[in-house]
């Protein structure tokens, strides 16, 4: 199977079954709102009446901000001028995906982040579970009753992650940092192309062992397999044998993300205004790229569910011939 | 003021004349040092003649020195122990893998000389000051030459001195004079931002090296000569408090002239180190800009040379090098993209203040002179400037990022506020080492927090005065050594002012300032209904009220924390426009005000023309009455995306 067919077909799943994107965007608000109501309503009791209220509005006012930061407490730290700023935010991610510094934000969103993988972990078997059936029409019975059926493996796999991505963070990335400070001499110029190689070189662990895990799921759901651990192997197998085009589809996947994610750095940067109208607008287009960013999650599964299944299934025929 | 004027203008005549002139200051101090330099074992063998002339009114018996490098002799220093237990600019430590032999430094005093008899050098504190007694005391007027011999070591990438990778800056290398003052020695143990202060003095240095090594000096290059291998360089400087050199066989030099029609030319040797890459016009630039500000505003740099030294230390420190300007890789409170620039700047800014005028008697008066000075020539350069940060940090590596609508309009602004804010103690600016405090609040106290007490002063007396008054201040003390009295006294030439504030309250109390408008309250006031509250007790009936306009009385609570009792000014909005203008001389507490007025009060606002820069937290100068939850829906909306954004990342990994 072509990369380009298993995107296209991935798209075309996560479109018929729209409103798979529509719970999980909901699952997320509403999370986000129980957090952010009581924010408000502390916020607006500190800046309220203050008389540089109408300079925050408008911009960035770092002054304000430094004083605010000294006397913040709990979750009102998390504020800060990168939310201002489109690509303040994106650099953000790229850092905590790089570096696992999780815990940047405090204990309370750290915490609220866990929460939030393990729900997002239950909510993936609905949809992988969707995607692999043969009828792949959603209903909000079927998705959920999916989602309950494989949560017990989902858990033990978001557990697995979190066990796997703590020993790449604290081990791999510190044994080759060490390797690569021996190497980067001491120029000024090497030195910065020894952080950029490790920084690449992490992104590619991190892509592998999260494409594993993901093949990992969708072994689960389509071979009905007991053993977690023994899909993770399996997901290791299928990734070499099909090389190539696993990390082919991979690879154009997250380049659709990134460009994605470009796009609304840009778009947000440049409509974060003074302006009520542009503010709502750059208000209703941060929700549009959380959905199409959830769209585009679910467009990872689905086209690696119709690869696998694909290419299973050739594998089977191929057997079968020989047989 | 006319007779002001006339003066200013003669002092700035003699000034002009005086650059051609071969003294620049009276020194009483000569130094006349040869030492040879081994860059293998990083050793500088020399010997000292030191001829001082006691020009006080007491018999001097004993002679004190500093033996600076022994701060870095070993881990029992009282600078090294510092250096742990604190995050100091100018803090210096081994980690595990640098403490080879190698890496330490020292300064063993190998003889005392006075004639042909040897005296013993006494030690004391942790070895980085040592006395010697003279069989007879030195009269008021006369003179002493002493002859030393000493054997120094530089250590590790130090503060602004040292070495790494076969790239050497000395600084304090040889035994370096104490100050004779009221009747004792001044001579403080190395440690942080302290046993700097040092009395004008000039130089002859005769230093051997290697012939392949180039050597960036404080004096200028008189005389040089090779004998084999090696080659003798002779260098001479008058008038400055240090002698500082630095060798490499790694290093290129570009000369260039600083010209400009008021000024003297300069000139400008820049030397690059190993593989640093900056852009010597922007080191250039920079310079320049700093010796025309200055030059203009206070008076002209007075010596030939200038030497920007480009690496190869980690950190320039916060100690002066005369003539020497070292751009570390440490950053301190500009963004990267000013970061060498504002290096330059700054210790441009020191070579006026505490090499020039030696201010640094009072250490907070030259630390702070010379940080508000830099502030104020990065604010007339470069202008406002964008907040900026970098991601991913490692290692020292980062990737700088500014946000394009946040931009801050003062270089007095800085990140090491926060210092300021967070050492809301009981320290006073003229806190000395002896005190029981932080030396990194030390660090704040000496230069962000009295920088920002000259803003204050100058925003208090109006620019030009304070400019003025200033000039008129660096015309009159250049190499005099001046004290915070001969400030009090150029200031007072120009003002009427009461000063008490900043000479008094500000130098000895806390030092800070916090005013708030606690509370605001409007309501409609209820006319007298009965007798009247007057001597004639007439009767107000309820129907004689209704038709008049509506009073309304508002009452403001103000609060004043702090013990620097500051005049500010309050303005007052009324919700139909009127401004109404109070001031407060911020000597009590609280203050009550009381208005009646035809309109509701809207807003109160404390120092409205920002001129206290001294007010550790500005948000809580202002209050609205009424709320508006327009601010704090949109940083919530903000922050609800971030969140939204930051659990898909996390599900990136579910």
């Amino acid at each position: 199977m072509k990369i380009r067919d298993a995107f296209r077909q991935g798209v075309s799943l996560v479109v018929q079954n729209y409103k798979m994107i529509i719970v999980i965007y909901a699952v997320n608000i509403a999370l986000v709102l129980a957090i952010a109501i009581p924010m408000f309503v502390s916020l607006n009791e500190e800046i309220g009446k203050m008389g540089i209220r109408d300079e925050i509005t408008e911009s960035i006012h770092v002054e304000w901000w430094t004083e605010f930061q000294f006397s913040a407490e709990g979750i009102q730290q998390t504020i800060r001028p990168a939310l201002g700023s489109g690509f303040g935010m994106i650099f953000e991610n790229l850092e905590l995906i790089l570096t696992g510094r999780f815990n940047t934000y405090g204990v309370w969103i750290f915490v609220f982040g866990l929460c939030y993988l393990f729900l997002a972990a239950f909510l993936n078997g609905g949809a992988i579970g969707l995607f692999s059936d043969e009828k792949k029409n959603y209903t909000t019975s079927r998705f959920f009753s999916n989602s309950a059926f494989y949560y017990h493996h989902f858990f033990a796999i978001a557990l697995t992650v979190l066990l796997l991505y703590t020993l790449i963070y604290k081990l791999f990335c510190g044994g080759l940092w060490g390797l690569l400070k021996g190497a980067g001499g001491s120029s000024a110029a090497m030195s910065n192309i020894s952080h950029y190689a490790g920084f690449a070189i992490i992104l590619l662990v991190i892509i592998f062992f999260n494409m594993v895990m993901d093949y990992t799921k969708i072994i689960v759901v389509n071979e009905k397999k007991e053993s977690s651990w023994l899909c993770i192997w399996l997901s290791i197998v299928f990734i070499f044998k099909n090389f190539l085009k696993s990390w082919g589809l991979y690879f154009l996947l997250s380049g659709v993300s990134i460009a994605l994610i470009l796009a609304a750095g840009i778009l947000i940067s440049t409509l974060n205004s003074q302006s009520v109208i542009l503010s709502i607008l750059v208000i209703l287009l941060g929700q549009v790229y959380i959905i199409l960013k959830i769209g585009l999650r679910l467009v990872f599964y689905s086209a690696q569910t119709t690869f696998y299944q694909h290419q299973h299934s050739q594998a089977y025929k191929k057997r079968k011939i020989k047989v | 003021m006319r007779k002001r004027s006339s003066l200013l203008f003669l002092l700035l005549f003699y000034h002009v004349l005086a650059w051609g002139q071969a003294d620049l200051c009276d020194s009483r101090i000569i130094y006349e040092i040869k030492a040879i330099f081994d860059p293998e074992t990083g050793i500088i063998s020399g010997s000292q003649n030191i001829d001082w002339t006691n020009s006080s009114s007491d018999a001097v018996r004993e002679v004190y020195f500093h033996a600076d490098l022994n701060a870095f002799r070993n881990n029992h220093s009282a600078y090294y122990r510092a250096s742990l237990d604190h995050r100091a600019v100018d803090a210096w430590q081994l980690d595990a893998e640098h403490q080879a032999e190698q890496n330490w430094g020292y300064m063993k005093i190998k003889s005392v000389k006075l004639g042909e008899q040897s005296l013993e050098p006494a030690f004391e504190h942790d070895y980085t000051v040592f006395k010697v007694s003279l069989p007879s005391g030195i009269l008021p007027g006369r003179s002493v030459k002493l002859f030393l011999n000493f054997e120094a070591k530089l250590p590790y990438d130090g503060p602004g001195l040292g070495f790494k990778e076969k790239n050497f800056v000395a600084a304090r290398w040889y035994p370096r004079l104490g100050v004779w003052k009221n009747g004792k020695w001044s001579c403080d143990p190395f440690f942080l931002h302290c046993g700097l202060y040092s009395r004008l003095a000039n130089y002859r240095v005769e230093l051997t090296v290697p012939d392949d090594y180039q050597v960036a000096a404080t004096g200028v290059l008189s005389d040089s000569s090779a004998t084999g291998e090696l080659k003798t360089l002779t260098f001479t400087q008058e008038c400055v408090t240090d002698f500082c050199w630095a060798a490499s066989s790694e290093m290129t030099c570009v000369k260039r002239d600083f010209t400009h029609s008021e000024l003297p030319t300069v000139q400008v040797n820049i030397f690059q180190f190993g593989k640093r890459q900056t852009n010597v016009t922007k080191l250039f630039e920079a310079a320049s800009q700093a010796l025309i500000h200055f030059g203009l505003w206070y008076t002209p740099y007075p010596y030939s040379q200038l030497t920007i030294i480009d690496g190869p230390l980690s950190s320039a420190g916060t100690h002066v090098l005369p003539l020497f300007v070292l751009i570390g890789d440490r950053k301190k409170n500009a963004p990267r993209q000013f970061d060498s620039q504002y290096q330059i700047v700054s210790q441009v800014a020191r070579q006026f203040w505490s090499v020039m005028m030696s201010c640094d008697q009072d250490r907070w008066f030259g630390s702070g002179m010379s940080e508000y000075s830099t502030q104020r020539c990065m604010n007339a350069v470069f202008g406002a400037r964008l907040y900026s940060t970098g991601f991913l940090r490692h290692n020292g590596f980062e990737i700088p990022f500014a946000y394009n609508n946040s931009q801050i309009f003062q270089w007095t602004f800085n990140p090491y506020i926060w210092d300021f804010r967070e050492q809301i103690s009981d320290l006073p600016l003229s806190a000395q080492r002896e005190d029981p405090v932080n030396p990194a609040d030390l660090d704040a106290n000496f230069s962000e927090k009295s920088a920002l007490a000259f803003w204050t002063l100058e925003a208090t007396l109006g620019e030009e005065v304070f400019g003025k008054a200033i000039r008129s201040f660096a015309l009159e003390n250049s190499f005099k050594n001046p004290s915070l009295s001969d400030f009090f006294s150029s200031l007072a030439a120009y003002t009427d002012r009461e000063l008490d504030w900043f000479f008094h309250r500000l130098a000895e109390g806390k030092g800070y300032v916090d005013f708030a408008v606690e509370n605001i309250r409007s309501f409609e006031a209820v006319n007298t209904v009965g007798f009247a509250e007057n001597d004639d007790f007439k009767y107000q009936p309820p129907e004689e009220t209704g038709g008049k306009p509506k009073l309304f009385e508002s009452i403001i609570e103000l609060s004043c924390t702090g013990d620097i009792g500051i005049t500010v000014d309050i303005r007052m909005t009324m919700e139909n426009g009127e401004e109404i203008n109070e001031t407060w001389d911020g000597l009590s507490q609280y203050k009550l005000i009381r208005l009646s007025h035809d309109s509701r009060i809207t807003l109160v606002e404390i120092d409205p023309q920002n001129k206290v820069y001294l007010d550790v937290f500005k948000n809580n100068n202002s209050m609205y009455r009424n709320v508006n939850p327009v601010p704090a829906l949109k940083w919530t909306t903000r922050w609800l995306f971030w969140l939204q954004h930051f659990f898909e990342v996390v599900a990136f990994f579910s």
